[in-house]
């Protein structure tokens, strides 16, 4: 796996994405509770973007009618075209079986490589291998 | 082609048995009825009935806006005084159960179709009453084949319920036949009767007949056609609007036990219904969460589809869609006797694919209705 560091992570911060092209690959890392992941950037149903989606919680399978239990928040990647419902930490398509997944790749923060960036950057660096 | 349907069908062994899940028994005339509807319901309609008042204002059962432009009942199953064979258990029993060998015959009635129609709860709800002792005293116990579909009328749904705890615990009672209003089948103006049914572990009956009925619109989904065979042919709407709707408000969810079974609505729809709406629950899931499988799981495994009236496009086609809709374990054999539309047994059976045959003339109703 490839080192590719994408920003510092005072520029992630908790319920933000950012959407990076690596090489020909699109790939959003979003920030969930402070935990860092990232998506491939197409929808495995139509090949729509998939982390431009909204980005929110989702209502948890219910015992019985009438009943909405909302959760997840932050969570859940939202398909701008279909509304297909991905957990942005696993990358499945969640509540249904057999489903549809999104490649994830690992996130990491690390200190920045230094010959990339200005003397004297302290923060550490949000990196994706791919 | 046209030769080939000439020629003398080959004998093939009968390898099945049959359950008749659509026999239409007849009230002889409207005042068999009256013998058993309670003294206060009978002085209700009976000095309307007897007015010699216009026919427009006299009490009738609620009658349809649209008219069959032939005959409702097979020719050869009236006598010429007008008397028809499905009213006398005899015939029934000679005509269908005896010629054809079958097992059983769910008696689903003829006269109620209309019922949930009619403007006053009480009065409907009372001849519902009246109609299922007539049929338990002179149709169950005179054969042991006969099953009983009992009617209820959900007007008033708290009397239909209380009409199901009446007959429950009744061994021939093997379903709850509800007359169709202007509400779709899954919303909670019905779940008291679906609360009763499951009690008694009876599936629920929807049979087409209460479009355009007293107070009922055409219940076609636009709007209310012209013709007997507009309307003869947009039921198959109304079963597919039924079957989203007792799935998306969670009638199978809260009553994992309860089945429905659709009568006369086509069947032909349930492959592109169960792709669609599977679609569109991969999108809305959240919206429903308590649909918590695909929906096309809740159709197979709750909802059963009556045979007739068999489409008939060629062998290819009709296998592939029995194929594509599960018919294996949603299908139930019914001939719809004495009616126009009636379906021979041995024309289905040779019809259908030889793996399919023994659960959809038999296997899936037996289970069903407990037999």
């Amino acid at each position: 796996m490839k080192r590719h560091e994408i920003c510092p992570a005072a520029e992630l911060g908790p319920g933000e994405r950012k959407i990076v092209e690596i090489g020909k690959r699109s790939i959003g890392v979003f920030n969930v509770h402070g935990e860092l992941y990232a998506v491939k950037n197409v929808c495995p149903h139509q090949g729509a973007e998939l982390c431009k989606g909204t980005v929110g919680g989702t209502m948890l399978p219910a015992d019985g009618p009438g009943e909405y239990n909302y959760a997840m928040d932050g969570q859940v990647l939202r398909c701008p075209w279909h509304f297909w419902e991905f957990d942005i930490k696993t990358g499945e398509m969640i509540f249904v079986p057999e489903p549809y997944r999104v490649k994830t790749y690992d996130v990491a923060l690390e200190k920045p490589q230094l010959e990339h960036f200005d003397v004297g950057v302290e923060d550490n660096v949000v990196v994706v291998y791919l | 082609m046209i030769a080939d349907q000439t020629q003398p069908q080959e004998k093939e062994e009968k390898t099945y048995n049959l359950i008749d899940c659509d026999v239409h028994h007849i009230l002889p005339s409207f005042d068999k009825l009256m013998d058993y509807l309670e003294p206060g319901f009978k002085r209700r309609i009976e000095l309307a009935s007897n007015a010699k008042s216009e026919a427009r204002n006299a009490f009738n059962m609620p009658r349809r806006a649209y008219f069959n432009p032939t005959s409702t009942a097979r020719v050869d199953t009236m006598d010429d005084d007008g008397t028809n064979h499905a009213s006398i258990p005899q015939r029934i029993k000679e005509d269908l159960l005896d010629r054809y060998d079958i097992t059983y015959a769910i008696l689903m009635g003829n006269d109620l179709t209309t019922i949930s129609g009619m403007p006053d709860p009480d009065l409907a709800a009372a001849i519902c009453r009246a109609y299922n002792d007539w049929t338990n005293a002179e149709w169950i116990s005179y054969d042991s084949r006969f099953k009983h579909s009992i009617w209820v009328t959900p007007q008033d749904p708290q009397q239909a319920a209380d009409e199901i705890h009446r007959w429950g615990n009744d061994p021939n009672v093997v379903q709850v036949g509800i007359g169709q209003m202007d509400i779709l089948a899954g919303k909670r103006h019905y779940w008291p009767i679906y609360e009763a049914a499951a009690q008694y572990n009876l599936p629920v009956g929807f049979h087409v007949g209460a479009e355009s009925a007293g107070l009922n619109s055409a219940q076609t989904a636009v709007g209310a056609p012209t013709h007997y065979i507009e309307l003869q042919t947009g039921v198959i709407s109304i079963g597919i609007q039924n079957t989203i709707s007792l799935v998306c408000e969670g009638v199978f969810a809260k009553w994992p036990n309860l089945k429905v079974a659709l009568l006369e609505y086509g069947w032909t729809w349930l492959p592109g219904l169960m792709w669609r709406l599977d679609r569109e629950w991969y999108s809305f899931r959240q919206e429903v969460p308590w649909v918590t499988k695909p929906p096309s799981e809740y159709i197979k495994e709750h909802i059963r589809v009556g045979s007739q009236p068999l489409e008939a496009p060629s062998k290819e086609y009709l296998h592939q869609t029995l194929e594509m809709m599960s018919a294996e374990k949603m299908m139930l054999f019914a001939t719809d006797y004495p009616h126009w539309d009636f379906d021979d047994p041995n024309y289905v059976m040779r019809k259908l694919p030889k793996h399919m045959r023994q659960a959809i003339a038999y296997e899936n109703a037996r289970e069903l209705y407990g037999l």
